[in-house]
């Protein structure tokens, strides 16, 4: 490909001018309209806030609330989740490690079945139902196929204080469809290295669901997609969950200082943790020139940085300012840190050995100056899922890219 | 110097940012939602510009920050299995793009890092110099010569 191909490519893409004052137009009318119910908003959050017992009114006299549903089997649902995701029939047994939420929520536009919650030290799973009003789902075409977007009500964590968790983000995965026309998914939020939720709540925004996104069906063996964004009402509905009933699935730790090379690359992390549902990488402090090596791991740049091996850290937020004490959010795709990891196998005790499948991950980071000048990285952590849960029963190490880490 | 109406940025700056997001969606539609999008963010930004530089680059930083979003949400969808493992990549552009040798240049385009797209775009499309495009992004001038040179270098492995 030379430059003049590039951009022959390029200018097949556009739109006549005609078109393009139309859409002026159109995105001109979405925002007065937003400013229209955005100011009808304000004055409903004036009188919901008159006090926090007219809230609460508001919230457990909600018309939407429907009732509990009774039997919900999460043990199913996530072993569906795991499944569609890898492939693969899922044995692993989640008896006993999860809370039953079992409360269903409709109003205007969707039913949403909160289902159950399972959680690993780095990630908790949330397993929900989502049907949408037949008045929506007539807008999406018969399919064999899936949905997604952004079927997901707003997922939160608290803490004991009552303040928000911010290493965390939600994301969601939706399942194929169901006879009924509902959706089973998993919403799956990041959080960093919490071994006991008992203090800790869930706040589901329930009125706050985006709204039906893009739609990927089967046509033959091609895969077809439609952007249908059919935004749906917002409410206030809010309610909060105790996560006082989860029993953590344990991870192992090597917490002995490792050092992994790749190629011209070399990273220090102070610990790595497996458990069944992913690995995940912690250092406390990453030096730009880092112990026992004379080449820096971390590379950085005017208003950047990059954290060349695995996992990645790759660019800092739009604002953000070196040297401040911030905290980086960035969801790593699979492809990227699939460069570098290339691959994380369970060693057993009786000589087997398994590879893990990965899965998209998160790394989150802060930067500081140091004394001498030099911006360094402080708490990492970077979690990768598996696709699958993998037991740890008899593990002896877990191998990451051919070096092997005892895990005992 | 009188202020640059609403109408006037996008009929000037639409189809930059609809070849700038449409290299990280692979898909007209959500290319045309991050487009709307950034141009709705404008409006509630309340921002006025006197010269069209000045408003496409903020325009061009703004529709790259939504496209990162984006790709953050498509994460998901590629989580999504179909009935096969193939089917889990960003769909073909298709349609829109015309000859076989353009599709090429999609699809190349496509599996090199997301930061190098915007870098070769502003580089041989646009024109921009390195200087240009380091103030554009907010980066040095030697991160982007890093990402211009690590972007020919994946696009010619990929070709």
């Amino acid at each position: 490909m030379n430059k003049k191909d590039y951009q022959a490519a390029m200018r097949q893409i556009y739109a006549e001018k005609e078109e393009l004052i139309i859409k002026a137009k159109q995105i001109q009318a979405r925002y007065d309209e937003q400013q229209n119910q955005s100011s009808r908003s304000i004055h409903m959050k004036r009188g919901w806030l008159t006090g926090i017992i007219a809230a609460s009114v508001l919230l457990v006299c909600s018309t939407f609330t429907v009732g509990a549903i009774n039997n919900w089997n999460y043990t199913a649902v996530f072993h569906k989740y795991f499944s569609e995701k890898s492939g693969k029939k899922i044995t692993y047994d989640f008896s006993d490690m999860g809370m039953d939420i079992n409360e269903s929520y409709k109003q205007n536009g969707y039913e949403l079945k909160l289902g159950s919650v399972i959680a690993d030290a780095n990630s908790l799973y949330i397993s929900y139902n989502f049907r949408l009003d037949e008045e929506y789902a007539m807008k999406l075409p018969q399919m064999n196929g899936q949905i997604y977007g952004r079927l997901l009500p707003s997922m939160h964590l608290k803490d004991a204080d009552g303040s928000y968790i911010k290493d965390g983000i939600t994301v969601s995965r939706i399942s194929k469809q169901n006879e009924d026309g509902s959706f089973d998914c998993v919403a799956r939020h990041s959080i960093d290295n919490c071994s006991d939720y008992s203090d800790k709540t869930l706040v589901v925004d329930i009125g706050v669901p985006a709204y039906a996104g893009t739609l990927s069906y089967m046509q033959n063996t091609d895969t077809s997609e439609e952007g249908i964004h059919t935004p749906l009402p917002t409410s206030s509905e809010r309610h909060m969950y105790s996560l006082n009933g989860i029993t953590n699935i344990k991870g192992i730790t090597n917490d002995n200082g490792i050092r992994l090379i790749d190629g011209p690359y070399s990273a220090y992390f102070d610990s790595v943790t497996v458990s069944p549902l992913g690995i995940t990488f912690r250092c406390a402090d990453i030096p730009v020139t880092p112990p026992e090596s004379t080449e820096p791991n971390v590379k950085i740049g005017q208003g950047s940085y990059g954290y060349e091996f695995t996992p990645s850290l790759c660019e800092e937020e739009e604002g953000a300012e070196l040297g401040a004490q911030i905290t980086h959010y960035y969801p790593v795709p699979a492809e990227y840190h699939n460069t570098h990891l290339r691959s994380v196998t369970l060693v057993y005790r009786d000589g087997t050995e398994l590879e893990a499948e990965l899965e998209n991950g998160i790394a989150i980071g802060r930067t500081k100056m140091s004394e001498s000048g030099e911006y360094d990285l402080m708490d990492i952590y970077a979690a990768v899922d598996f696709t699958t849960p993998l037991s740890l029963d008899n593990l002896t190490a877990v191998r990451i890219n051919g070096r092997e880490i005892p895990m005992q | 110097m009188e202020e640059i109406g609403f109408e006037e940025l996008v009929i000037t700056h639409y189809n930059t940012l609809l070849r700038i997001a449409i290299q990280h969606t692979g898909n007209r539609s959500e290319a045309e939602d991050i487009v709307q999008e950034t141009f709705l963010q404008l409006l509630e930004k309340k921002k006025n510009f006197h010269d069209h530089e000045h408003a496409k680059a903020f325009l061009i930083r703004a529709a790259i920050n939504r496209c990162f979003d984006y790709l953050k949400s498509a994460r998901h969808k590629r989580n999504i299995p179909l009935t096969d493992v193939e089917e889990n990549v960003l769909p073909k552009l298709s349609g829109d793009f015309g000859d076989e040798s353009s599709q090429a240049v999609y699809d190349a385009i496509q599996k090199i890092r997301p930061e190098y797209r915007n870098v070769i775009y502003l580089y041989y499309y646009e024109e921009y110099s390195i200087k240009e495009i380091a103030a554009i992004l907010r980066k040095s001038s030697n991160t982007i010569s890093s990402w211009l040179t690590r972007a020919r270098k994946q696009l010619k492995e990929v070709l």
